[in-house]
């Protein structure tokens, strides 16, 4: 019954000989089922649970950073099909729908062992031999390529041993036959089907929860035996879970801050957003944001750019969109359009138990940019009117509603919110800052362009400006000093005496922006000077609105 | 054989009949036949009404007969054995060698019953069972046989067993007598594996239904904590079970349900719990055995007492009627577990567990019996279902026959049972967070299919199982997985799991939930789930947590502030909400004309007016996710459609349908309604009747009905002027009929005023709301939105207090107080400042106060906060901006009192001015004018025609022409 494993899966790659590999981690990559097989003999005996044991070997073995990546990954440019069948692979995936568990033999006639789909099938004469004390439960999960993580990010974290090998284009992507399951049904993101037999790894696994999952993966035909064609679905048999702790970016020298930031400002404006920097300012705080407390409610400020002429032919998608997925690690582009609206879905919906994926189940830290320039006239459909209503409600509540049959589910999310609109506001969707674009130089067309026109920096200096800003995202809060505190205080008095009609919400949005400012410069207080510059910030953005509040009139 | 004198305990009988009439005599409310506090039959959802026999749907559907059409032969039976018997029909069994497992012995084993004879007495053939025991129903054997004569076991009987047996004129006693345990050496029918005996197992469960009391739950319930009164002592000694046994002979029905708290709470039958628990797949056989015997056996006593309905022929009818029938126990009350803490180990168990139907199959035929024919010899073979599975016989169990596959299946003369399979899905409540809801397959069979539809919260009992799953049907390779389902044999219907609303909106016992099928059940329902949960979930930690709460000193201000966190100030605006939640508690005249006269809102309800950008909307969003049952609804975006329900045609069924809508929907909670000014007249005087008759009427597409909408409203409007302007009163500030304005309780400004000392403090709110690093430990403790809304839940659902003698005279004299402020000693005009409304809402306010600290009674200090929160809020809203007193009148007719005067005045002027002008009147712009030259102030134009229209309603003017050329004229003579 024992399968061969006549695993190649490290032929193919260039190992380099010179790294010592320990014989562990050579056996479990080369051949993980035999040991699995292995370590159940040797416990046969022992009353414990098996799956403990074999989720503590696979963490001894696969302890280190090094080892990990000694296993070949499966992601968008290692696709399950050019794994050989029942190889240990890892794959950095986000959690899509958690399954009722499934009951399973852990002792197999014969005293094999039942778990990891080593033996796959099982023909008994009769009932008998079937112990039904023997029954255990694994949990089922179906986890997906992370959604809109950006390739460098990806590349970043695969940093294996296998980068080596060139992405050659003959690897088609694979196409998943359940497409409902990914966000963006036509994006090449995958998903696979895990099954975790050791409980004690499903604790932190929630849904959305990114994670990278080590196990064995096969081809199996999901479906009941009443289904007359089952489709063989990829199902990672996880032997261990590493949920990834916020790593923290090489610090940059303090001196070195303000003027990255400003280089950033300065080709973000220029390439993107046609010489404003003041909206590339507020596009950076935007997609540096985050939930910061949920009772009260301090959440992500949502962005609108208003005012973004349309492109004159071509492509509708911003330079923007390009740009941020060179800076940011999560990043996905939404084209509102009525179709769109009406047919896609943007939350997850669950239809029976099959819970199909919707754009904005993105994970936690995502960046979501909105365009709503590709909208023309036309009828919006009840599920369109539903879909925008659901979005407004993540970008004003920061929690994702599901429809399940006869019931609702809540799920927080974290996401950031840029808007491009074409005219003075968002028809469809109110947020916490709304600013008119205002382009120095005259030929817009720039704001549209494709990612090969884009003038990029130099790879160190991009280094430099992805680290800045994943390193504002996960920074921690500044305190404020008493003295700082007075004078916010102040300023507010004061203004309020001048203009009636400045509110708390003008006073909270200077506060973030400050902090948000405080986060991307690595300050530990918020110094008079920040304050000063989120003033002006704010006071352009006040001034612009005016000026194009008056001109409408 | 049979001799009347050998029913030993028939005197005891006798005398519990006589304590029934006597209770009844005693306490005519209670009419131990249509027990209150049991469903009624005619109450349960059942498909049909007539009770069916396993299998008859599909069996009619078929074409076959029915066993009920042919009553069968029972008779023919007595006094021979089955090889089945179980000790209580036959004496033969006792030869039986002693632990010999039960196996090997079902009728359908026994070649001699077929051919000829492949019907009899209805066999127990239960899908939801399963069971390797096939039991014999009994035979009627009581009647011919003594109970002496029934099996060793039995020789004592009831009345000897029970020496100690409370006398019934005795008071409550609790001690029980202990099952009798006599080893019967001779007959040990152990479950396979175990050491339960079946037949001790039978004689206990059969002494449980004989001897349970209603005292004897009233004492376990009370060793629980959870107290219960009767309402005399004689109630406790009801007999219950017996009741309802008499009650399924009366009514036909064939379930009985099986309460097992009960079970626990009777001493002798204790282990039956556990048993039940573990061997359901056994025991559940053996206690529908029990049952049918003790049916027949009541039905001949009954006769022989000469009951009415049991004398002569309808008695023996009645009898014979029984032996057809099929009995099932259908238990329930073990504490529903969550679903995903079943696990391998419950396989086989009886398991409870609550959840959501998402999909049900439609009904399957499931085979129970199946009928071969041998093709060869004509030789016909019955084979029961196992396990799930029949097995098909591979050759003629003929010897002279004995072919090899020539056994035929006769579709139409094998044995169907209804099923139909049903996915029940978690509710939102028991799924930990950040998961999303487990599925889980129930099996459901005969009575209880098509009880429950899509979209039902249900709370089954019934036996986990787990399958192989086949690679595929045909071989018998199988997959190392496992289906796991549960066979159902109970079905309680639940009620609402989150959207909470106020128990107290509902008639009492109005829309009770009832199990599900057959006789007996569920007593004290929602309580008694929360206590069997509470036992293992964290509800009951929650519920302490919340009672420890509720004595902290600051528990007011903590609740207010955690209502808002994110709102600096407002604190009474945040009190007056919060009591909103809570509510006061409704009330209804029950005696008096028509029975019970209407009913008193307890419902709260909150306006707030102020200028934008004051976080009024803030505010309802976080009431609406608070409130049990909060629906948030824009004026702007809500038509009179939206707010009531509206009729559509069902896509599928192509039927009208009513839709709730918001007002509705939010029944028995908190409808929030924001931009309440930009709301059009319409939609706006539905809510006149939701206010005040809080019920929605609905006349559309041919449907004219009446919805409750017992629903609190909390409304924000914004000023005329979108800036609210002080100097004019408030009726004129939002534009509103003062008729809806006078029907909220507590009406609140929220100005936006530019005042240096609030300025700074709400600065510093928000420099240390945003800039700390975890706001919610930043001094100030707050509750989390759960806890808040699990602590407003609890008050509203178990707490109703009541009015003390102190704080009804606080009542009265601060109403005399509030109506005393108008008094104004300069003048002689009395201004109202309070009328009944006000009095009702303080009532009201009180209440929920006194809700707010857990407290069952309304005290003192409930009823000042209550008077300082309406004085509060009657200062900001009631406030004449003329002469700075607080006037009623203002929000009650629109007008304050000082322009009552003023209009007075006006008028008066006017006649004189139009006496003056003679016949020909006085033009109109001219009267303005000249009136203009008297007054010391301007004269508003409104206000003038105003007046004008007031002296022409009197008769005393009239008005000629139109526009520019409006002449006034005064009518001569009046």
């Amino acid at each position: 019954m024992r399968m061969s494993f006549e695993s190649d899966s490290l032929d193919r790659f260039d190992l380099p000989l010179h790294e010592m590999v320990s014989a562990r981690i050579l056996d479990a990559v080369r051949n993980p089922s035999s040991v699995i097989i292995d370590l159940y003999d040797e416990g046969r005996n022992t009353q414990t649970e098996f799956p403990p044991h074999v989720t503590s070997h696979f963490s001894t073995v696969f302890d280190t950073q090094d080892s990990v990546q000694q296993i070949p990954p499966l992601s968008l440019n290692h696709p399950p099909t050019v794994h050989p069948d029942r190889s240990l692979v890892r794959f950095r995936a986000m959690i899509q729908d958690i399954s009722s568990p499934e009951m399973y033999l852990s002792r197999l006639p014969g005293g094999r062992c039942g778990g990891w789909n080593i033996y796959q099938d099982i023909t008994t004469p009769g009932s008998a031999d079937i112990n039904l004390r023997d029954l255990r439960e694994r949990s089922v999960f179906w986890a997906i390529t992370v959604p809109g993580e950006s390739q460098w990010h990806a590349g970043r974290l695969e940093r294996t041993l296998f980068n080596k090998a060139p992405d050659v284009p003959s690897i088609p992507p694979y196409i998943t036959s359940n497409c409902h399951k990914l966000p963006n049904p036509r994006s090449t993101d995958f998903g696979v089907f895990l099954k975790i037999y050791d409980e004690a790894l499903t604790k932190d696994l929630k849904f959305m929860t990114v994670a990278t999952f080590v196990g064995i993966l096969a081809w199996e035909s999901i479906g009941t035996e009443t289904e007359a064609e089952s489709l063989a679905l990829p199902v990672l048999h996880v032997t261990n879970v590493q949920v990834p702790t916020p790593e923290s970016p090489p610090e940059p020298p303090r001196n070195t801050v303000t003027a990255v930031y400003e280089n950033l400002v300065d080709w973000v404006s220029q390439e993107a957003l046609a010489g404003d920097k003041v909206a590339a300012e507020f596009v950076i705080l935007c997609s540096v944001a985050r939930v910061q407390s949920r009772n009260p409610p301090i959440l992500p400020p949502s962005l609108q750019l208003t005012g973004v002429p349309r492109p004159n032919n071509g492509s509708s998608t911003p330079a923007i969109c390009s740009i941020l997925s060179k800076l940011l690690p999560l990043f996905s582009v939404v084209g509102l359009s009525l179709e769109a609206l009406n047919n896609d879905r943007f939350v997850p919906e669950s239809n029976g138990e099959d819970l199909s994926s919707g754009y904005l189940q993105v994970p936690a830290g995502s960046v979501v940019l909105l365009t709503e320039i590709g909208i023309k006239e036309g009828n919006i459909i009840e599920k369109g009117v539903r879909n925008l209503r659901d979005v407004q409600h993540v970008m004003s509540n920061q929690s994702l509603r599901c429809v399940f049959p006869f019931s609702q589910f809540s799920f927080h999310t974290d996401i950031g919110f840029i808007l491009i609109v074409e005219g003075r506001r968002s028809p469809f969707f109110t947020t916490d800052i709304s600013l008119p674009l205002q382009p120095q130089i005259k030929d817009t067309t720039r704001l549209y362009k494709d990612e090969s026109e884009i003038k990029m920096p130099d790879h160190q200096q991009l280094d430099a400006f992805r680290d800045l800003l994943s390193g504002a995202k996960r920074g921690k809060n500044l305190t404020v000093s008493k003295q700082v505190a007075e004078l916010i205080e102040h300023d507010f008095v004061e203004e309020r005496k001048v203009d009636k009609s400045v509110t708390q919400h003008d006073l909270a949005t200077k506060i973030t922006i400050a902090r948000l400012l405080g986060r991307l410069f690595r300050a530990d207080e918020l110094s008079i000077d920040l304050w000063e510059r989120a003033k002006g910030l704010e006071a352009e953005r006040k001034k612009r609105s005016q000026v194009q509040g008056m001109a409408a009139n | 054989m049979s001799s009347p004198i050998n029913f030993p305990d028939s005197d005891v009988e006798m005398q519990e009949e006589d304590s029934v009439e006597q209770s009844m005599l005693d306490a005519p409310r209670r009419q131990p036949l249509f027990d209150p506090a049991t469903p009624s039959t005619a109450g349960t959802p059942r498909r049909s009404a007539v009770p069916s026999t396993p299998g008859i749907m599909a069996r009619r559907a078929l074409g076959m007969s029915t066993p009920k059409s042919a009553p069968r032969t029972p008779l023919f039976e007595v006094g021979s054995s089955s090889p089945m018997n179980f000790p209580s029909s036959s004496p033969k069994k006792a030869s039986r060698a002693p632990g010999r497992p039960y196996d090997g012995d079902f009728p359908s084993s026994d070649p001699i019953d077929f051919p000829s004879s492949p019907s009899k007495t209805p066999t127990n053939r239960r899908g939801d069972i399963h069971s390797t025991f096939s039991l014999t129903p009994s035979k009627r054997s009581s009647r011919k046989q003594p109970p002496t004569n029934r099996g060793d076991l039995f020789s004592d009987d009831m009345n000897s067993d029970f020496p100690d047996r409370p006398p019934v004129s005795s008071g409550p006693m609790f001690s029980a007598p202990a099952a009798p345990s006599e080893d019967e050496p001779d007959e040990i029918r152990a479950i396979w594996g175990t050491t339960v005996n079946l037949a001790e197992t039978m004689k206990t469960f059969r002494e449980f239904l004989r001897g349970f009391k209603i005292k004897y739950r009233v004492n376990h319930d009370r060793e629980q904590g959870k107290h219960r009164t009767l309402g005399s002592p004689q109630e406790g000694e009801v007999v219950l079970y017996e009741q309802y046994l008499r009650r399924m002979r009366q009514t036909g029905e064939t379930n009985l349900n099986l309460d097992m708290v009960n079970l626990l709470a009777y001493p002798p039958s204790k282990k039956l719990y556990t048993q039940l628990t573990k061997y359901p797949q056994e025991v559940v056989p053996a206690m529908d055995q029990v049952l049918k015997d003790l049916m027949l056996e009541l039905a001949e006593q009954d006769q022989n007492h000469g009951f009415d309905e049991m004398s002569g022929v309808q008695g023996e009818e009645e009898i014979a009627e029984i032996m057809t029938k099929v009995y099932k126990i259908r238990p329930f009350g073990i504490g529903a577990v969550n679903m995903r803490e079943l696990n391998p180990g419950d396989t086989d168990k009886l398991v409870c567990i609550k959840g959501l139907v998402i999909r049900a199959t439609p009904v399957i035929p499931d085979m129970k019996v199946a009928f071969f024919r041998c093709s060869t010899c004509q030789h016909t073979v019955q084979v029961e279902i196992d396990r799930g599975k029949i097995d098909e016989p591979s050759r003629c169990p003929r010897d002279v026959c004995a072919s090899m596959g020539t056994m035929v299946l006769v579709h139409n003369r094998c044995e169907f049972a209804d099923r139909q399979v049903i996915r029940l899905q978690e509710t939102p409540d028991a799924v930990p967070d950040g998961q999303t809801p487990h599925t889980v397959s129930l099996s459901v069979y005969d009575e209880l299919v098509d009880v429950t539809k899509p979209g039902d919260r249900l709370i089954v009992t019934g036996i986990f199982r787990s399958v192989p799953v086949r690679v595929n049907p045909k071989t018998r390779t199988i997959k190392n997985l496992f289906k796991t389902f549960l066979d159902v044999v109970h079905v309680k219907m639940g009620s609402s799991g989150t959207l909470a609303f106020d128990k107290s909106t509902r008639p009492a016992g109005g829309d009770r939930i009832p199990g599900v099928g057959g006789v007996g059940g569920a007593e004290e329902e929602e309580e008694d789930e929360a206590r069997k949960e509470g036992r293992r979930t964290r509800r009951a930690a929650m519920e302490s947590k919340l009672k420890e709460l509720s004595t902290r000193p600051d528990v007011y201000e903590l609740l207010a502030q955690s209502l808002a966190p994110s709102i600096w100030g407002m604190d009474n605006v945040k009190k007056g909400i919060l009591l909103q939640l809570f509510g006061g508690t409704n009330k209804s005249i029950a005696r008096g004309g028509g029975g019970g006269g209407p009913r008193y809102r307890g419902d709260i309800n909150v306006l707030l007016v102020g200028d934008p950008g004051t976080s009024k909307s803030q505010i309802l969003k976080y009431v609406h996710k608070i409130a049990p049952r909060g629906v948030y609804t824009s004026g702007k975006g809500s038509s009179a459609v939206g707010l009531t329900a509206y009729v559509t045609r069902d896509p599928d069924s192509k039927q009208l349908v009513l839709e709730s809508g918001a007002l509705v929907l939010s029944d028995g909670g908190v409808c929030c309604i924001d931009e309440f000014d930009k709301m059009s007249d319409a939609t706006r005087s539905v809510l006149h009747e939701v206010m005040e008759q809080q019920t929605v009427s609905i006349a559309k597409a041919g449907i004219i009905t009446t919805l409750n909408a017992r629903t609190s409203i909390l409304a924000a409007a914004n000023p005329v002027g979108s800036k609210y302007d002080v100097d004019l009163t408030i009726t004129k500030n939002i534009d509103l009929p003062p008729t809806l304005i006078s029907r909220f309780d507590l009406l609140y400004l929220v100005l936006d005023q530019v005042d240096e000392m609030l300025d700074r403090k709400l600065a510093q709110h928000l420099v240390g709301l945003y800039l700390e690093d975890s706001p919610e430990t930043a001094g100030q403790d707050l509750l989390p939105v759960e806890e808040l809304s699990a602590y407003i839940n609890y008050a509203r659902s178990r707490i109703h207090p009541v009015i003390t003698e102190e704080a009804s005279g606080e009542l009265v004299r601060s109403y005399v107080e509030l109506r005393n402020a108008g008094d104004d000693p300069r003048s002689n005009e009395k201004r109202i400042t309070a009328t009944t409304r006000q009095l009702e809402s303080m009532i009201r306010l009180s209440e929920a106060h006194a809700r707010m600290r857990f407290s069952s009674f309304v005290e003192f200090d409930d009823v000042k906060e209550a008077y300082r929160l309406m004085r509060d809020a009657i200062r900001t809203s009631a406030t004449d901006p003329k002469t700075g007193k607080i006037d009623m009148g203002l929000l009650d007719t629109g007008v304050g009192q000082q322009d009552r005067k003023l209009r007075g005045d006006m008028g008066k002027e006017l006649l004189n001015i139009l006496d003056g002008a003679g016949n020909r009147g006085i033009r109109w712009t001219d009267a303005l004018k000249q009136l203009e030259g008297q007054s010391s102030i301007r004269i508003n134009t409104a206000e003038f025609s105003e007046v004008i229209k007031t002296l022409e309603r009197e008769g005393l003017v009239k008005v000629v022409g139109d526009r520019e050329r409006r002449t006034i004229r005064r009518i001569e003579g009046a």
